[in-house]
């Protein structure tokens, strides 16, 4: 299954339809959509085309590498660790954009706000900025440990089990505690983007059209990663095989050849 | 004698406990690492943090006299103290308690599984128990080993820094919620730990995020309790560790066995 590499001439058709969908949300969002009412910089609300959609996806893939590494658990197919490993791999990736999209929005935006009336930096430690860091530590971690271990089928079940236990971790994180009362007031709008009236039908489109061109854009990037893991394993496996050769070769002749009495 | 009839799942686990108390009374060594490190942690915070010494508001009067003072004088003496009863020193004080008890139970809690490959007696535990009973004997001795550390730091933390506790009970529960829940959660990453090659230094980066959620729970609600104002946190810290042991003891058997 590793080894199977399939050689396909050209881009898949859906990955064509990347680009003018791609292009159709930067024109809406930059050309089409208003202004937002309410912010102190109200251009500056176009973050939500960006960011908003990068947060929402990192969860469907740490979800994924939970999913995969739970597989992993069950099946033991190596390529399901590979498969979660580069599924984190992307989640971390759509976190730290989000993380760094938002902190330029909070210094655009929330600059001597209802917490730090003082402050008018980078980082408020707003109860998602805090939980959103705490999943980057927490998948940061996972590769931690992928990184120690040697052993590939120990690696592959140790950082399946604690893939598993992150993502139990992750709704703890992304919907329990910034609603805390103890980690104070959200400057985070809340439940805008589910809602029926939290946002135009303009804003609405562009939104779920960054949405699923993100979506195709991380699911393009996992797929690659994953085309360069399983060349990787097809060249290993050539190597070991043409390494193997004389080896299997010798202990052919000496178990043929030789005489029991010169043995 | 008896070596026909099966052992009962709790039998098991019983006997796993005993074992490592056993175990941990001869050579002392979790115990002695903990303790030491809290110990330790303790005295150099209390040398260089506890020029903040605390003053009693009756002392300094009303906390706006207090505002005024360093106001009048921003040089003065009074900027050290941080008054006993305010937020700020609540806080700061709960936070520091936190910190020692979590890296020196972090420094202490793999041990329980390191040991075992150290010693060369895994095989013989997976031959004689059930995953899931050592899985319960092992939380179980580290759920006494952290309420233990608890007991002895607990009052070296009110001598050292004298916080004074507005509200008692909430105090002592959050302290015995967040112990238990910081050995709930360090259980299975001590297992991890002690499979990847018994890298001791991998529990603290594995540890730190999963459980920065109940320290955040545990230094607030210590705060408050500190402060006598304010919810407490016991319903998010009890969650969060009933939805982690749930999920360690579920994963636990992956990471036990080689299968």
């Amino acid at each position: 299954m590793v080894n199977d590499v399939t050689v396909r001439k050209g881009l898949a058709p859906w990955k064509w339809l990347l680009l003018p969908m791609m292009t159709a949300v930067i024109l809406m969002a930059y050309l089409w959509v208003g202004d937002a009412q309410g912010f102190a910089s109200p251009r500056s609300a176009r973050i939500i085309f960006w960011h908003v959609p990068m947060a929402m996806l990192s969860v469907v893939w740490f979800f994924a590498a939970a999913f995969y590494s739970v597989r992993y658990l069950v099946r033991h197919d190596e390529f399901d660790d590979t498969r979660a490993a580069k599924a984190a791999e992307v989640g971390l990736l759509l976190t730290t954009l989000a993380t760094v999209t938002g902190a330029i929005f909070s210094k655009m935006q929330w600059a001597g706000g209802l917490n730090r009336p003082w402050y008018e930096g980078y980082w408020q430690w707003d109860p998602k900025q805090t939980a959103i860091v705490i999943a980057i530590l927490i998948f940061a971690a996972y590769f931690a440990l992928r990184m120690s271990v040697d052993d590939p089928n120990t690696r592959a079940r140790l950082s399946a089990v604690y893939c598993v236990l992150a993502a139990a971790a992750i709704p703890f994180l992304y919907w329990v505690l910034p609603n805390l009362p103890a980690m104070g007031a959200s400057m985070h709008p809340g439940r805008v983007v589910l809602s029926n009236t939290g946002l135009d039908p303009q804003y609405k489109a562009t939104y779920w059209l960054a949405t699923l061109s993100f979506l195709g854009i991380s699911l393009w990037v996992y797929q690659l990663q994953l085309r360069v893991e399983q060349v990787a394993a097809r060249r290993l496996g050539v190597r070991e095989a043409a390494a193997e050769e004389p080896r299997l070769e010798a202990v052919r002749k000496t178990a043929v050849e030789q005489p029991v009495a010169e043995r | 004698m008896n070596t026909a009839r099966p052992s009962t799942f709790y039998a098991e686990v019983w006997a796993v406990f005993i074992k490592d108390v056993r175990s941990e009374v001869r050579t002392r060594a979790a115990l002695a690492t903990i303790l030491l490190f809290a110990v330790v942690t303790l005295i150099v915070l209390n040398i260089c943090a506890g020029k903040v010494e605390g003053a009693g508001l009756t002392q300094l009067g009303l906390i706006e006299n207090y505002v005024q003072a360093i106001r009048d004088d921003p040089k003065a003496l009074i900027l050290r103290t941080l008054p006993h009863g305010t937020l700020l020193r609540s806080q700061l004080l709960s936070a520091l308690f936190w910190v020692v008890l979590f890296f020196s139970a972090m420094a202490g809690l793999p041990r329980t599984f390191v040991k075992e490959e150290e010693n060369r007696t895994a095989a013989a535990l997976r031959l004689s128990a059930r995953p899931a009973a050592v899985y319960g004997g092992k939380l179980l001795f580290n759920a006494c080993l952290t309420v233990g550390i608890a007991i002895v730091i607990v009052p070296l933390f009110l001598i050292l820094f004298e916080p004074w506790v507005a509200d008692w009970p909430s105090f002592s529960l959050h302290v015995l919620v967040g112990t238990l829940a910081m050995a709930g959660g360090a259980t299975l990453l001590g297992a991890i730990v002690s499979r990847a090659g018994g890298r001791a230094y991998l529990m603290l980066p594995l540890a730190f995020p999963i459980l920065l959620p109940v320290l955040i729970c545990a230094i607030n609600g210590t705060a408050t309790a500190l402060y006598g104002k304010g919810g407490n946190q016991l319903v998010a810290l009890v969650s969060y560790t009933v939805a982690m042991g749930t999920v360690s003891a579920l994963l636990f058997e992956k990471v036990w066995t080689d299968a």
